[in-house]
């Protein structure tokens, strides 16, 4: 079984061989395998901690400018629509009549917007009040054309009709 | 520094905000002269004086100007930036250019200030018709005065002060005219068109050798603009709702209606609150139901307080008990809000300030109680209009002021005066809205004369009054 030669250099080498202890590595495997792990990873960026940091002081900041910042400034503009500019909608609005029905819902819904005087002189006198007389119409604006409302048509009822004296069955 | 910007950008979301809160001041800084009062002491008036004024109504001369007028320029045209700028800064050729094409114009405004009365007839209109009121001549006012203004701009300008005082006693009277038009924006427009005259007096006081104006403003009403029969022909609105009815001798206050009289109830109310301007007023009789049958019970009980005979009440429709309900609630509403009218502005504040709020609280309760909201909507709000008109007699109070210190200076050597009171040559007016003196300091070698906005009001523009005064000899 013995393998042992007989070539004396061979012999010696052997034996210088086997003489060799066995030295523990100085490279350190773990210790290497987080430096590799270390060196393969990019430098930590603090662009996004940064970036959120801002973006969320910027919240807070608007936030807060939001709740102490007064009231926005109303600006209100008195625009003068005259009646010829306002009778093609109406027109349409006829044209397609709505059911009696949906139209009572309609102006019972509508009867906020029904207690807003439409009269002529209070609506100007209430701008006036509150704007300024240069809020008023010009002069030549006047439609001194439209037909003023008589009690007549407000009942629906032939012109002259309230003269009749039969209409007051009370004796004066 | 990148830390630091979500800071800056605080601020800079912040300060728009800050800047909004504090408008900057307005301070109309006037140079004076010297200057005793003229002998006679009235030689320079602003209104006609009454040897001066012919028998005559001014509505006609103001009726043929407006047929003169023509259409006014633009709201691009030159005009209205001159409007704009102090007296001496006006391009007077120009403008005197523009002016020749009213000369026809102005004779007729100075013959209309000359008139000894203005009866725009409107109190009969008023009562039959006064929702449906159209004002063109009124409206028309502003337009002349708008040219008057130019006009005595141009005099100042080129130092003629007999014409600009001239021009300016048109404007005054003109102002005063519209008053005697009982309705509220009539009052308003001549509040504007006195605003417009007493600014082109400060100017007129600055003009080298000016005469000193002091008895000359003194001599105007004061109020200016009467605010009494305006305030009273209001209430004549509310019986024109009802005028057919009124004119046949019924008072819906105390006749039971008939059904048919009940419709011209129905259609007057029309008038004032249905937006259909009176095509249908299906929505206007839905909501009448709807307050009749809620607001029935506290109207009936209020009228039996009253003492009407409970057959009566029982004999009238409904609608007509809540309907007079609501006629006297806007009575005692608009009598709460008008009862101050005749007192100073600064004793009369505080009681129309709670007026208005109980006209603020009545509106919300019109709506939670079902009430016909006649006076919600009705009645305006007399408290702004009363500060209008007082805000102007202010403004006259200042020049007033303005003109006693130029009369002390006269005998002071060319002196401001170190605080009002030593002034002893005129009696100092008060501020007609605090109904105390007016503040005035000494600051480098200026007078300050300044109104504070009224008590609980932040400044805002027209609320308050800051004028800086240097005196040259």
């Amino acid at each position: 079984m013995s393998d042992s030669t007989t070539d004396p250099k061979l012999a010696a080498l052997e034996k210088s061989l086997s003489a060799l202890v066995p030295a523990p590595g100085r490279i350190d495997r773990d210790q290497l395998l987080f430096r590799a792990g270390q060196a393969s990873a990019r430098r930590p960026q603090r662009l996004w901690p940064c970036a959120m940091a801002l973006v969320s002081v910027i919240a807070v900041g608007l936030g807060l400018a939001l709740m102490i910042r007064p009231e926005p400034r109303v600006i209100e503009r008195v625009v003068f629509v005259s009646p010829e500019s306002q009778a093609p909608a109406s027109g349409s609005t006829g044209s397609t009549p709505l059911p009696n029905a949906t139209a009572v819902q309609n102006k019972t819904e509508s009867s906020r917007e029904l207690w807003v005087s439409s009269a002529g002189y209070v609506q100007q006198r209430d701008q006036a009040i509150r704007w300024g007389v240069d809020a008023l119409p010009p002069s030549g604006s006047i439609d001194s054309t439209a037909p003023a409302l008589s009690i007549e048509s407000l009942l629906g009822m032939p012109k002259e009709k309230l003269d009749q004296p039969s209409l007051f069955p009370l004796q004066f | 520094m990148i830390a630091r910007l979500p800071i800056w950008f605080c601020f800079w979301a912040v300060i728009p905000g800050v800047q909004e809160q504090a408008p900057p001041e307005e301070v109309v800084r006037v140079a004076l002269r010297p200057a005793a009062a003229p002998v006679p002491a009235l030689k320079y008036q602003f209104l006609p004086e009454y040897r001066n004024q012919v028998s005559g109504n001014a509505v006609i001369h103001y009726h043929r100007a407006g047929q003169m007028i023509g259409k006014m320029p633009g709201p691009e045209d030159k005009l209205w930036q001159w409007l704009e700028m102090p007296s001496k800064d006006l391009p007077r050729e120009e403008g005197r250019l523009f002016l020749q094409r009213y000369h026809n114009l102005f004779r007729e405004l100075e013959l209309a200030s000359r008139c000894d009365r203005c009866d725009w007839q409107f109190r009969e209109r008023i009562r039959t018709d006064a929702l449906g009121l159209l004002l063109p001549d009124i409206q028309q006012l502003r337009e002349f005065a708008h040219l008057l203004r130019l006009r005595a701009g141009l005099e100042i300008a080129d130092g003629r002060v007999a014409d600009a005082v001239r021009t300016l006693r048109i404007g005054f009277a003109m102002a005063k005219h519209a008053n005697q038009s009982p309705t509220m924006i009539a009052a308003l427009v001549g509040v504007a068109i006195a605003n417009q005259m007493a600014d082109l007096v400060t100017d007129l006081i600055q003009v080298p050798g000016a005469p000193n104006l002091y008895w000359a403003i003194t001599d105007l009403p004061q109020p200016f603009i009467d605010l009494r029969v305006t305030l009273q022909s209001e209430r004549m609105i509310v019986s024109g709702l009802f005028s057919p009815l009124a004119e046949a001798g019924i008072d819906i206050r105390t006749t039971p209606l008939s059904s048919q009289q009940l419709q011209v109830v129905i259609a007057g109310m029309g008038q004032l609150f249905d937006n259909t301007h009176g095509r249908e007023t299906t929505g206007l009789r839905l909501a009448l139901i709807g307050m009749t049958a809620k607001g029935y019970p506290e109207a009936k009980e209020f009228l039996l307080a009253q003492g009407m005979a409970a057959e009566t009440v029982e004999a009238m429709p409904r609608l007509q008990v809540v309907l007079i309900f609501a006629l006297a609630e806007y009575d005692r509403l608009f009598d709460e809000m008008i009862k101050w009218q005749p007192i100073p502005y600064w004793q009369a504040r505080p009681g129309m300030a709670k007026a208005d709020q109980g006209l603020r609280e009545e509106k919300i309760k019109s709506g939670e109680l079902g009430r016909i909201p006649l006076a919600a909507y009705l009645i305006p709000a007399v408290q702004k209009v009363f500060f209008a008109t007082t805000r102007l007699d202010r403004k006259l109070a200042a020049l007033r002021s303005i003109e006693a210190i130029r009369l002390y200076a006269a005998g002071h050597d060319g002196k401001l005066p170190a605080a009002l009171s030593e002034i002893t040559e005129a009696p100092v007016p008060m501020d007609p809205v605090t109904g105390k003196d007016f503040d005035y300091k000494m600051e480098d070698g200026k007078a300050v004369l300044s109104a504070p906005p009224p008590a609980g009001e932040q400044s805002r523009f027209g609320n308050y009054l800051k004028y800086e005064l240097t005196l040259t000899k």
